[in-house]
């Protein structure tokens, strides 16, 4: 027993089974199937649903890490009132807020991606209901509604064709291809739904002829529906920033918690008052956050974006911007992406050798291949046709012109998209001559003769045989192969029937067009492979072609085997596991493939634990950009449904621009570690003075407001400087980090809390100890805040910390040279972060009402010159670390 | 035997197209249909009859259609009543639209039949009624219960060579705070647990579906929601036909939770059969 689908009946059975008739359903059916199937809309998002999504971005830890920090300025600002710890409080809150919202927009734009579907389908249509004619919103429709159909009219949902006349629609928004797809009522048999002739698809628009057709599916229920569904229902994952951000929060906070906690129980245990060790335990809490990374974050990946922008690459969500960078497959599409989405004459051959053409035979070819087009000269530019303007320049090179040829046209049949084919009739000499240029499989029913220069040869199957060959051959060459033929006729024959013309040709020859590759593709793809980046071509062309734009563009080897291609059909057939594993045995290119099949490409990337970026442009790619880690959609191409899919937009559609935006957002994640450790050290000397106070009977070397403003005032300046440092040339040799890469690594919290951090905490705490010694201070004298020798003392701990803070700058710009040899004016930032520093040097030793909010003292020149010592001290430690570092990863 | 609960709907009228394709694979090739006449307004039956009769002569089944009157009885006790205990029996309820937003199948006379099961029982919410009750490609999603794929499989034969392409999806469902914080080891790990149990259902599945040749996939995710879960996958594979078996979630649980059941009911973009195999 076959199966049969709703394409399958005869217009008859279509009515009795969808319960309806010509004159359409009753007011009261319709009633009732509303509230049965529900209205004709796609899933609309549920009510007040974005006040969830507000609430769940000021719900994350990285926003209650920020309010906590706000909490602890405003306790703070209640012990010691006028220090400005409430300003730095609310400035927090604004961060958590200003990083909410910006998120809560990122959320919302799957919103927007599902209202640039809802624009595809019509607000109105024409029905016949109780056998009136009206119309009614798109949105009242239900199944066994009788649609009218009429040239220019959006189909509003899937329905069935009863009756049609020269019915001709477009498709694309479900295949993905702008391609006319004439329609005719009757039941065809077997066959794929999607692929019937006998049905229309809401979302397709009618671009001739009308027609009659019965709904049999609306809302999410329609093919369409199911596309926009899954572009808002498809999860995309969260990106490994956003993973390594969080655990860094996690990990930071659940230390800087067990820190305060464990010091709040030894000062118990010693017997200080409760008061007084909670205002220690929050001290060190404050230390311990590190209150200005995740603004700097934020910052450094908004300029990435921005530079990013500069490379015709914008970034729609800031994460984005370092996932590029984190990818290891790139899914790309061919025409537009690797090729110039432009066709040029490659090659003009004959008909059974496949060899060029002779310049007079190659130029008649290409004479009555122009004869055939339609060309205009506008603004000193030829338009038309692309196959046409191609065909008109390579005229134009070979030392005709084309327009000129053009006024001899005596007659034009223009292109026919059913049949294929173009035409025209040319003065020739004396006579006239027929001409013709179409697809191959078009005009091979029209011929009787071929020429093979100098003679013309009656066509045997032989004959024809080795032209198929030839077509084969050329194509196989990733060329779109052009079949040209023609006749002689007589003057009276010029305005015959075009039947009566197609009869008796000569096919003259081929003429074999290139979509050529961009030129800058090779060398992208060559970075790729030097990065560790595996790329995937994903085209709908024919295998043949597919694998030679993949080998001249690098993908893949030349002597490689045939299982590095997969054509559609197979894929569909294909378990999931069973691509995998062709994945991994190194396929690598898929041909012949529809936009839903991206979505089991990604599916089986991300089994194999890669990330993957996929390109789309269509409105059914949207799922798949959606389930990719980078979804990458195309500016000029692409339509607005896949942009509001996506994660980046390629402004000019080159595959050369996401090799660029990769290095850019290696960079990123390079410059976050180095500020992340940059940062981190300095809370070591921010602790050390509490451990020392609250376990030796010696004053604290640094106050509460004192630590908040080393955090959220001399290392933020520096910390973007870093952020926003240039590729350094080393981004694009490493292997990408996936989703093992971390960004709190064991050896970088190692290097920056007990290498880094301890040379800051000792090189402080020694000039602490060395003005206080200095000022007659014995051990376990009691000194009084407001003491001048105090003070001076813990200004000098502050300055220290300034200075080995510079020389931890510097140092971070390389991960094994010095740091001082990276150019200074390279990054202009870092100059001013290290001003920065110098001047709050300066500010907080010399100016008074600085020094009354921070509780500094004066100190004279050489004790600060003393103190610049830890910027040298820092970076040649540090630089014999890395030499040491090196020299035992070497062994 | 197939026997159907028709309640004289167009959701009912729908749903005779699964009746009758499902009755061409048993061995009898009838259909039973049982309407029983409630307080509810009386239906055009004659007419319906004869579009399902007409239905069933296309394809080689004999309808036997018993109108009966509810009797004092309740409709789920007078369906029940004329429906053979025993796995050989098949009985088809539907799962429709209710006023008010109340639930398409808590409380509902299929709920009951459901619940009491004396065969294999199928409640069917037909939203395409284009396919004609000939879904071909399922999706038969599991969340890890320890029976497997047995109680699935005097559903699933029932489709016999109808069935084309049966996709086997099994959720390894966490809670959204785990959900969150998951490794990728960790993920990975769930997940080949999840593949493992995938493994053992595809081998009932293939033993206890016979030599028929249908197309046969596994996925094993792991997720915080199990629902969207399998409306995603029943998009992304182009399922027309979403099998549960039918829900053992507690009360508690249910509060918690929510009721998957009904929120894929509620939304799915396909047609979805809730099935529970008797015993």
């Amino acid at each position: 027993m076959t199966t049969r689908q709703i394409h399958n009946l005869e217009v008859g059975e279509v009515f009795s089974l969808l319960r309806s008739s010509a004159d359409g359903l009753a007011p009261d059916v319709v009633e009732t199937r509303l509230s049965e199937i529900g209205a004709n809309v796609l899933s609309p998002p549920p009510r007040l649903h974005w006040l969830s999504t507000l609430g769940r971005q000021f719900a994350n830890l990285f926003s209650i890490l920020l309010d906590v920090s706000a909490l602890l300025c405003f306790v703070a600002d209640r012990m010691r009132p006028g220090e400005g710890m409430a300003l730095l409080g609310f400035a927090l809150i604004g961060v958590a807020i200003l990083n909410g919202l910006f998120s809560f927009i990122q959320e919302m734009r799957a919103e927007r991606a599902m209202q640039a579907l809802e624009k595809l389908l019509p607000q109105q249509i024409a029905v016949r209901r109780a056998g009136r004619e009206q119309r009614i919103p798109t949105a009242e429709l239900v199944p066994g509604d009788v649609l009218l159909l009429a040239e220019g009219d959006r189909v509003p949902a899937d329905a069935r064709l009863v009756s049609s006349t020269g019915l001709l629609v477009n498709n694309a928004p479900l295949t993905g291809e702008s391609r006319h797809v004439s329609l005719e009522p009757g039941a065809v048999s077997g066959g794929r739904l999607v692929d019937s002739p006998n049905l229309v698809f809401a979302g397709a628009s009618v671009l001739r002829g009308s027609g009659t057709a019965v709904v049999y599916a609306t809302g999410r229920r329609t093919e369409f529906g199911k596309i926009a569904a899954l572009s808002v229902q498809v999860r995309r994952p969260p990106t490994p920033l956003t993973r390594e951000v969080g655990r860094m929060v996690r990990i930071l906070t659940a230390l800087a918690v067990a820190m305060g906690l464990s010091f709040f129980a030894c000062g118990v245990a010693i017997g200080r008052p409760v008061w007084v060790n909670v205002v220690f335990m929050l001290g060190i809490i404050v230390a311990n956050v590190p209150e200005g990374l995740l603004p700097t974050l934020t910052l450094a990946l908004a300029m990435g974006g921005l530079r990013l922008a500069k490379k015709n690459v914008l970034v729609k969500s800031l994460d984005a911007v370092e996932s590029l960078g984190s990818v290891e497959v790139i899914c790309t599409d061919k025409t537009g992406t690797l090729t110039k989405n432009e066709l040029a004459v490659a090659s003009v051959v004959g008909a059974l050798d496949a060899r060029p053409l002779g310049a007079p035979a190659a130029r008649r070819l290409l004479e009555y291949a122009v004869a055939a087009s339609e060309v205009h000269l506008q603004a000193g530019e030829l338009t038309g046709d692309p196959l046409d303007v191609a065909a008109a320049r390579a005229l134009a090179d070979a030392g005709v012109d084309p327009l000129a040829l053009g006024r001899d046209v005596v007659r034009h049949i223009p292109f026919d998209v059913e049949r294929r084919r173009a035409a025209g009739v040319i003065a020739s000499g004396a006579g006239q001559r027929f001409v013709v240029k179409g697809a191959w499989e078009v005009v091979r029913s029209h011929l009787t003769a071929l020429r093979s220069e100098p003679d013309v040869i009656p066509l045997s199957e032989a004959e024809l045989a080795r032209a198929e060959a030839t077509v084969r051959r050329m194509a196989s060459r990733a060329l779109r192969v052009i079949a040209v033929a023609s006749r002689e006729i007589t003057p009276e024959t010029v305005g015959a029937p075009e039947a009566e013309l197609f009869r008796g040709l000569v096919l003259e020859g081929f003429l074999c067009l290139e979509d050529p590759l961009r030129p800058e593709v090779p060398e992208a793809l060559s970075r790729c492979r030097e990065a560790g980046i595996r790329v995937l071509l994903v085209t709908g062309d024919h295998p043949d072609t597919a694998r030679a734009i993949a080998e001249r563009a690098g993908i893949v080897e030349p002597s490689a085997g045939a299982d590095v291609v997969l054509g559609g059909d197979a894929l569909e057939r294909l378990r999931e596991h069973e691509l995998v594993a062709a994945l991994r045995s190194g396929l690598a290119v898929f041909a012949r493939t529809t936009p839903e099949q991206k979505l089991k490409i990604v599916g089986a990337v991300k089994r194999l634990g890669l990330l993957v970026g996929m390109t789309g442009d269509g409105v059914n790619d949207a799922p798949a950009l959606r389930a990719a880690d980078v979804g990458i959609a195309m500016g000029k191409t692409g339509t607005d449904v896949a942009r509001e899919a996506a994660q980046i937009v390629l402004l000019d559609d080159n595959f050369a621009s996401i090799v660029a935006g990769v290095e850019e957002g290696r960079t990123v994640f390079s410059n976050v570690q180095k500020f992340t450790s940059y940062v981190l050290a300095s809370n070591v000397p921010e602790i050390v003075p509490f451990l020392c106070f609250v376990v030796l009977p010696v004053p604290l070397a640094l106050s509460v407001i004192q630590i908040l403003v080393i955090d959220l005032g001399t290392d933020i300046v520096p910390a973007i400087g870093l952020g926003q440092e240039p590729p350094d040339g080393e981004a694009m040799k490493r292997r990408p980090r996936g989703l093992s890469g971390r960004l709190l690594s064991r050896s970088l919290v190692l290097r920056s809390y007990l290498f880094l951090g301890g040379i800051e905490a000792a090189f402080a705490m020694a000039m602490f100890f060395w003005v206080l010694v200095r000022g007659g201070w014995h051990y376990a004298e009691p000194l009084a805040a407001d003491a001048a020798l105090y003070r001076s003392a813990t200004t000098l701990t502050l300055v220290a910390v300034v200075f080995t803070q510079i020389g931890n700058l510097v140092s971070r710009r390389y991960e094994s040279r010095l740091g001082v040899d990276r150019g200074l004016f390279e990054n202009p930032l870092f100059v001013v972060g290290v001003g920065a520093e110098l001047g709050f040097v300066f500010l907080v030793t010399r100016w008074p009402p600085l020094m009354n909010a921070l509780e500094t003292g004066a100190l004279p020149w050489s004790f600060i010159g003393l103190a610049a010592f830890g910027a040298p001290l820092m970076l040649l430690a540090d630089y014999a670390r890395k030499r040491l570092t090196r020299r035992a990863s070497a062994r | 035997m197939l026997h159907f609960a028709y309640d004289g709907t167009l959701n009912g009228d729908w749903l005779a197209h699964y009746a009758v394709r499902l009755a061409v694979h048993t061995p009898e090739r009838r259909l039973h249909l049982v309407h029983v006449r409630d307080s509810a307004a009386a239906p055009d039956l004659t007419s319906r009859f004869a579009r399902i009769s007409a239905e069933c002569h296309v394809v080689g089944v004999t309808l036997d259609a018993e109108v009966v009157p509810a009797a004092g009885r309740d409709v789920a006790e007078e369906v029940l009543a004329r429906v053979p205990r025993g796995s050989a029996s098949l009985l088809v309820c539907g799962a429709r639209a209710r006023p008010r937003n109340l639930a398409y199948l808590a409380g509902t006379v299929s709920a009951r039949l459901l619940a009491s099961a004396p065969a294999t029982v199928v409640a069917i919410r037909v939203v395409s009624p284009g396919i004609l009750g000939q879904p071909g490609r399922l999706l038969l999603p599991f969340a890890g219960h320890p029976r497997g794929a047995r109680y699935a499989l005097p559903f699933l034969r029932a489709f016999g060579s109808d069935l084309e392409r049966l996709d086997v999806l099994v959720v390894r469902e966490v809670s959204h705070l785990r959900y969150r914080r998951l490794s990728p080891s960790a993920t990975d790990r769930l997940q080949r647990v999840g593949a493992e149990f995938a493994a053992r259902i595809e081998g009932e599945l293939r033993e206890g579906l016979g030599p028929h040749r249908f197309a046969l996939d596994t996925s094993a995710v792991v997720s915080d929601d199990l629902p969207k879960e399998i409306l995603v996958h029943a998009g992304k594979l182009h399922s027309r036909l979403i099998c549960l078996g039918a829900s053992e979630r507690s009360l508690p649980e249910r509060l918690v939770r929510g009721n998957p059941i009904e929120t894929i009911l509620r939304d799915a973009p396909c047609d979805v059969a809730v099935y529970r195999s008797a015993g």
